[in-house]
C-alpha cells in the first residue's frame, strides 16, 4: 500500500514537471507582455510589478487587421473543407458507382504529395490567376490541403453507421443528397467537429504560403503580421509590446479551445485516428 | 412479348436506383476533385515538367534535359542540406514517439479519471500557440543577450557557456532539434493515450496476474498494442520533418552560412531568392521519391510486425 502511494507521488511529481516544462514559455510570455524594458532587465522571471496595459494597444493597432483577415481565410476554406470532404466521404462510403476505388486511391495518392513539391507550381498557378493579394488565393488551396484528411476521418465514420438507417430513407423515396444532409451529416456532427478544429488550427496557423502570396500588409493573416511585426522591433526591441503581441494571437484559438477542446480530445482518444 | 416488355422494365426498374446512385455518386465528388485538380495534382504533375526546364517563374520555360539534377548532384550545398535533414529526422523522430509515450504512460498510470483529463488537457494547450509565434518565442530563448536560455546557464552557474546559440555554426542546428522542448507532441501523446485505452482489460488483468512488474507490463502488454499508432506518428513525423521550411526560414535562415539548411529550405530559397524555379522543382521531385520510398518502406515494416505477431 504505502509503495502504490510512493508511485503515485512520483507519476505526478513527474507530470506536473512537464506541464510547468510545457506551460513555461507561455507564461513567461504572459509576464513579458505586462512588462516595459526597464522591468524586462530587471526582473526577467518574474510577473510583472506594474501592469503596462499600453503594450496590447500597440501590439493591437499593428495586428488589428489581420485578424479579420485570417478569419474571413478560415470562414472561406474551413467550412469549404468541410462541405466538399463530407460530400466525397459520403459518396465513398455509401454509394456505388463505376471507378470508385481508382478514385479513391487518387485520394490516397496525396498522402505521397509532399505540399513542398506543389509549392512553386500552384505559386506560380495562383499568381497566374490574379489571385496573388486576395482572400481566395489563401482560402482556395487551403481546401485542396485539407480534403484527403476530412475524407479519411469521415468516410471511416460513415462506412461504420448501419446500414438499415440509410436504407429505410431510400424506401422512403429520399434522394441520396437528402439522406446525406438529414441522415449521414446529423449523425456525424461530433466527429465532424473534430474535423472542424484540426482544420481550423491549420488553415489559422499557417505561415509559409500566405507569407509567399500576401505581399500587400493590408491582407496579411496573423503568422505573416507577427513575424513582420517582430521584425519591427530588430533594432530598437520592446520587450512588452513584442510579447503583447504574441500573447494577442494566442487569445482567438485559447477562447475558441476553451469551448471545444473536449470534443478535440475526446475524438482523438474516441478513435476519430485509430492504429 | 409481354412478358418480355414486363421484364425488360422490371430490369430497368432495378437499375435505375443504382445509375442514379452512380450519378450522383459523382456529382458528389467532383467538387473534391475540381480542388484537388487545380491545386495538386496539376501542380504535382507540372513539377516533374518544370525540372527538366531553366525557368525563373515567369518567362517561359526553358527544356535544358538533365541539367539540373547534374547540378544537384554537384551542389554541395544540397548534399549539407541532406546530411542536416537525415540527422534531423532521425531526432525529431525520436522526439515524437519518445517523450509523448512517456506522458501517455504516465497519464495511463494514474487511476482517477479526473487527473488523467486535468492532465491531458493541460498538456495540449501549447496547442493554441501559432507555430509560428512558438517559433519566434524559441528563437528569442536561444538569443545571446536576452535568451531566457543563456539566463538559466547563468542562474546555475554555468555562465561560461553562454551564447548566440543560433548564430553560432556549431550549435544552430542543435539549437534547432533541441526547440520545443520538453517535446510532449499533443496529438501524438493523445493517439498513444488512446491506444493504451484499447487495450482489452482481461489482457492487463492477466499481466498482473503473471506477477509482471510496471516495466514488463509496460513492455509486453503496451508496446504490441501501441505499433499501429507508432507507425502512424512515426510516418507524420517523417513526411513533416523532411518538408518543414518554416522553423529554419524563421528562425535563421538556413544560416549561419548554410548550417542550418535543410533540402525543402534549399529548394525554397532557391524559388523564392534566387529564381530558379527549375532548379527548385528538381529538389521537389527528389523529396516527393525519398517521402514515397520511407512512407512504403514504414508500410512494408508494418506488414511485416503484423505478419509476425
Amino acid at each position: 500500500m504505502k509503495k502504490r502511494v510512493h508511485s503515485k507521488l512520483i507519476i505526478h511529481v513527474c507530470l506536473l514537471l512537464l506541464v510547468f516544462l510545457m506551460l513555461y514559455p507561455i507564461i513567461f510570455m504572459l509576464f513579458t507582455s505586462f512588462k516595459d524594458n526597464p522591468e524586462f532587465f530587471r526582473n526577467f522571471w518574474g510577473p510583472p510589478m506594474e501592469l503596462h496595459f499600453e503594450n496590447f494597444r500597440i501590439a493591437w493597432n499593428y495586428l488589428k487587421s489581420s485578424f479579420l483577415n485570417t478569419i474571413i481565410v478560415c470562414v472561406i476554406s474551413v467550412p469549404g473543407v468541410l462541405i466538399t470532404g463530407s460530400l466525397s466521404a459520403y459518396a465513398f462510403a455509401r454509394l456505388r458507382f463505376p471507378l470508385k476505388n481508382f478514385f479513391y486511391y487518387m485520394i490516397l495518392a496525396l498522402m505521397m504529395i509532399p505540399n513542398i513539391l506543389v509549392l512553386i507550381p500552384s505559386f506560380v498557378m495562383v499568381a497566374d490567376m490574379g489571385l496573388l493579394n486576395t482572400y481566395w488565393g489563401v482560402a482556395l488551396p487551403a481546401i485542396a490541403n485539407g480534403e484527403a484528411f476530412t475524407i479519411f476521418v469521415l468516410r471511416g465514420f460513415f462506412v461504420g453507421l448501419p446500414e438499415e438507417i440509410f436504407e429505410a430513407a431510400r424506401i422512403d423515396g429520399a434522394s441520396e443528397l437528402k439522406i446525406y444532409y438529414k441522415v449521414a451529416v446529423p449523425l456525424s456532427l461530433p466527429i465532424m467537429g473534430t474535423v472542424f478544429i484540426m482544420r481550423l488550427l491549420n488553415d489559422w496557423n499557417d505561415y509559409l504560403w500566405p507569407s509567399l502570396t500576401l505581399s500587400d500588409p493590408s491582407k496579411w493573416t496573423i503568422a505573416v503580421a507577427i513575424k513582420a511585426f517582430k521584425a519591427e522591433f530588430d533594432l530598437l526591441p520592446q520587450w512588452g509590446p513584442l510579447y503583447a503581441g504574441f500573447a494577442l494571437t494566442v487569445i482567438p484559438l485559447f477562447i475558441f479551445f476553451a469551448f471545444t477542446m473536449k470534443y478535440y480530445v475526446e475524438g482523438i482518444t474516441a478513435g476519430a485516428v485509430k492504429g | 412479348m409481354n412478358e418480355v416488355i414486363n421484364s425488360k422494365r422490371a430490369v430497368k426498374r432495378k437499375k435505375s436506383p443504382y445509375r442514379s446512385q452512380a450519378i450522383m455518386g459523382f456529382l458528389m465528388i467532383v467538387p473534391t476533385f475540381i480542388f484537388l485538380g487545380v491545386f495538386k495534382y496539376y501542380p504535382a504533375l507540372s513539377s516533374f515538367f518544370y525540372a527538366f526546364t531553366r525557368w525563373n517563374g515567369f518567362s517561359d520555360p526553358v527544356f535544358i534535359g538533365v541539367d539540373n539534377f547534374v547540378q544537384l548532384f554537384h551542389d554541395e550545398v544540397f548534399w549539407q542540406s541532406c546530411k542536416n535533414v537525415v540527422l534531423w529526422t532521425i531526432v525529431y523522430c525520436a522526439q515524437c514517439i519518445i517523450p509523448p509515450l512517456f506522458a501517455a504512460e504516465l497519464i495511463f498510470h494514474l487511476k482517477s479519471k479526473r487527473g488523467q483529463y486535468f492532465y491531458r488537457v493541460i498538456l495540449i494547450i501549447p496547442m493554441v500557440v501559432p507555430e509560428i509565434v512558438n517559433q519566434l518565442i524559441w528563437q528569442l530563448i536561444y538569443d545571446g543577450d536576452i535568451g531566457m536560455f543563456n539566463r538559466l546557464l547563468e542562474l546555475i552557474g554555468l555562465g561560461n557557456l553562454t551564447q548566440d546559440w543560433l548564430g553560432n555554426p556549431n550549435t544552430a542546428m542543435i539549437a534547432l532539434m533541441c526547440m520545443n522542448f520538453p517535446w510532449i507532441h499533443a496529438f501524438n501523446m493523445l493517439m498513444f493515450y488512446a491506444g493504451l485505452q484499447a487495450i482489452p482489460g482481461d489482457v492487463l488483468e492477466s499481466a498482473t496476474m503473471d506477477g509482471l512488474g510496471a516495466w514488463g507490463k509496460i513492455r509486453k502488454m503496451h508496446f504490441p498494442y501501441l505499433i499501429g499508432q507508432v507507425k502512424i506518428a512515426l510516418v507524420l513525423a517523417i513526411i513533416a520533418c523532411i518538408q518543414n521550411v518554416t522553423a529554419p526560414l524563421v528562425m535563421t535562415s538556413g544560416g549561419p552560412g548554410y548550417a542550418t539548411y535543410v533540402p525543402a529550405l534549399h529548394m525554397y530559397l532557391s524559388a523564392f531568392s534566387n529564381s530558379r524555379f527549375g532548379y527548385a522543382c528538381a529538389i521537389g521531385i527528389i523529396l516527393f521519391i525519398v517521402v514515397m520510398l520511407l512512407t512504403m518502406l514504414t508500410n512494408r515494416l508494418q506488414s511485416q510486425t503484423d505478419f509476425d505477431a
